[in-house]
């Protein structure tokens, strides 16, 4: 049972620059399509989740829902969907869509027996062929240590844009 | 065809209808007929009542070509309103949800309650002719009926009323929403994305291609997401094969419901005992005891059924494998409805819902969400994401000529279904598009009379 993700503790600083070194290793891997590359920044227990946008009238009400997702996964779905780029009959990955991720605003915080969570921003450029877009949105992410260096254990993404198309929706954030 | 049985209505129903040509999928011209004639002239699904609980609870929908407010009144009546203020037109409602006992417009004030009454006009006694009765300057409120916590409008006051309108197709809707023996809850907030291709390419999918299963799911049936059983019989491994029934009723309503069957079987089977793939073994008894015989004979060793209810409303029900989930998992199913809105001839905003049984375990719940998410949602990146793909790459390519389109499939092919336990024009045939006729037949009844 996945619970919510960890609150965001107190601030980090000295941990800025090494989160914004694993995001910025982790987004190129995916924009260069190092698919294996990618995963392995992945923990085995990897969730990931972008839940419904929501605009409601009070700004000061969360503008994401607190229980439905638009998407959410586990790393073997993204094994399986990384995947599809080497099977002949997967339409939607072959040609795949040019995606260019631009990470910035990283901030640490503690997030618990060792944990930091990195919340960052995020600009996809995504390259569909004749479509393309450009999307934002808010990442809160989880990692823990790993050896010499960390694993992402949570994700959540935090969409500005209430109703996405479905060549945005088919982005990795 | 109302009021007929299986096998008395095949000719029409087998019948190849006017083609509409590619120009219906393109046209700025054609979708302003369908707001009319269809949007207009229809019942449509707005959501359903347990996402308004208390009074003044509203979330802003899109019917047709305008923008509606559906909300619970003071006295716990559903509105459907036009979200446009009567005086210039501002919209009213700028959230998507929330709660409001009255809707006060930005702009000069005018305010309406929840019933949509003009009930505030600042200067009104000062400044406003004597006799100017507000009255008069109401919210244009559509017609609203309630199917078993479905929430239809439409703007036509002479359309039959919404269970005419279903017609034969309830006998369908009531075996599907009978068979947990239970309520269903409405997962919200419901999941929306613009997909790019008319909302009839989107439509007529879920009516019945089954043809598309093994060529744009290819990839999805490969890499296991359904269950074993439902992959074998969808491929013909194994020696079974899926016996699918491909049902449409007047009107234009349509279901294609997969059973999974030895090879060879020509007809659906008497259930013994009945089985529900999906579901926890340990509640089938009950499920059972909760359905006529008919409905049972329907639902059993049903692995997938989807299909519409004219005119744009879709809905799926499927079991899917645990690959999508953790190590020990048992297959799961999940229903999800949805409503397909065109935005304009090219972009379709879709919305969707999942409903889930009241009487399952929170646990099964949550895995029927979890697993409609990684499929089949908006966001779906290992099924939906072929469909998507191809609506824009059919949009792209269709042109607006008058080349014609094919729904021939299945015709003096496929088979007539007189055992099949409910109304209506039933067919098997895996491989038919005897609902896309029926679907465009309708349409085509409604946008281009007597051509």
């Amino acid at each position: 049972m996945i619970g919510p993700l960890p609150q965001a503790g107190q601030r980090c600083p000295r941990w800025d620059a090494a989160m914004a070194g694993f995001l910025a290793d982790e987004a190129a891997a995916l924009d260069d399509g190092r698919h294996q590359d990618w995963l392995d920044h992945l923990h085995e227990d990897f969730h990931y989740e972008v839940p419904v946008p929501v605009v409601r009238e009070d700004p000061a009400l969360p503008r994401h829902s607190g229980t439905a997702v638009l998407f959410e996964a586990t790393k073997g779905m993204f094994r399986l969907k990384l995947g599809r780029a080497g099977m002949r009959h997967a339409w939607a990955d072959r040609p795949g869509p040019r995606t260019r991720r631009f990470v910035s605003a990283v901030r640490a915080f503690e997030a618990g027996s060792g944990a930091v969570r990195a919340d960052s921003h995020l600009l996809v450029a995504i390259d569909g062929g004749r479509d393309r877009a450009l999307i934002t949105a808010g990442r809160e992410d989880v990692l823990v240590p790993s050896g010499a260096s960390w694993s992402l254990l949570r994700r959540r993404v935090l969409l500005d844009v209430e109703v996405p198309t479905h060549l945005e929706l088919s982005i990795v954030f | 065809m109302a009021g007929t049985r299986n096998g008395t209505t095949t000719s029409r129903a087998a019948a190849a209808p006017p083609l509409p040509d590619r120009a219906a999928f393109t046209d700025a011209a054609v979708l302003r007929r369908e707001r009319e004639r269809v949007f207009g002239a229809c019942w449509q699904l707005l959501g359903f009542t347990a996402e308004f609980p208390d009074a003044g609870d509203y979330a802003v929908r899109r019917m047709g070509g305008d923008e509606v407010v559906v909300v619970r009144d003071e006295r716990g009546a559903i509105n459907v309103l036009l979200n446009s203020c009567t005086h210039r037109g501002t919209q009213l409602c700028r959230a998507s949800f929330g709660n409001a006992a009255h809707f006060r417009c930005s702009y000069h004030g005018w305010t309406f309650a929840n019933d949509g009454r003009l009930v505030g006009v600042p200067a009104l006694r000062t400044s406003y002719p004597p006799g100017f009765a507000k009255s008069r300057h109401d919210l244009p409120r559509a017609r609203v009926a309630e199917y078993r916590g479905f929430v239809f409008a439409t703007w036509c006051a002479e359309a039959a009323e919404l269970v005419d309108h279903l017609g034969e197709f309830r006998w369908y809707l009531d075996a599907m929403l009978d068979l947990p023996g239970c309520g269903w809850e409405v997962c919200g907030p419901p999941q929306r994305v613009v997909a790019q291709g008319n909302w009839k390419l989107l439509t007529d999918n879920f009516a019945g291609d089954g043809y598309h299963l093994g060529t744009a799911h290819r990839a999805a049936f490969d890499q296991g997401l359904f269950s074993d059983e439902l992959t074998d019989g969808t491929l013909g491994r194994r020696g079974s094969e899926l016996l699918a029934a491909n049902l449409a009723t007047a009107g234009g309503h349509a279901l294609r419901a997969g059973y999974v069957v030895p090879a060879g079987t020509r007809t659906l089977p008497v259930p013994d005992p009945p089985a529900y793939p999906g579901y926890p073994e340990s509640e089938w008894a009950r499920f059972t005891a909760a359905q006529t015989d008919e409905q049972v004979r329907f639902n059993s060793h049903c692995h997938v059924v989807h299909g519409v209810v004219f005119p744009n409303t879709a809905f799926l029900s499927v079991s899917q494998d645990p690959v999508l989930g953790r190590e020990g998992e048992p297959v799961t199913r999940y229903t999800v409805w949805r409503t397909h809105v065109p935005l304009d001839a090219h972009r379709t905003e879709c919305t969707y819902w999942t409903l889930v049984p009241t009487g399952l375990s929170a646990e099964w719940k949550r895995r029927s969400r979890a697993y409609q998410a990684r499929s089949q949602s908006a966001g779906g990146l290992l099924f939906e994401v072929d469909d998507m793909a191809n609506f824009a790459a059919l949009d792209r390519a269709v042109g607006d000529s008058a080349a014609p389109t094919d729904l021939s499939l299945g015709l003096q092919r496929d088979r007539p279904a007189a055992d099949f336990p409910g109304p209506g024009s039933a067919r098997y045939g895996a491989l038919s598009e005897h609902n896309q006729r029926a679907f465009y037949r309708r349409w085509h009844e409604l946008v281009e009379p007597g051509r």
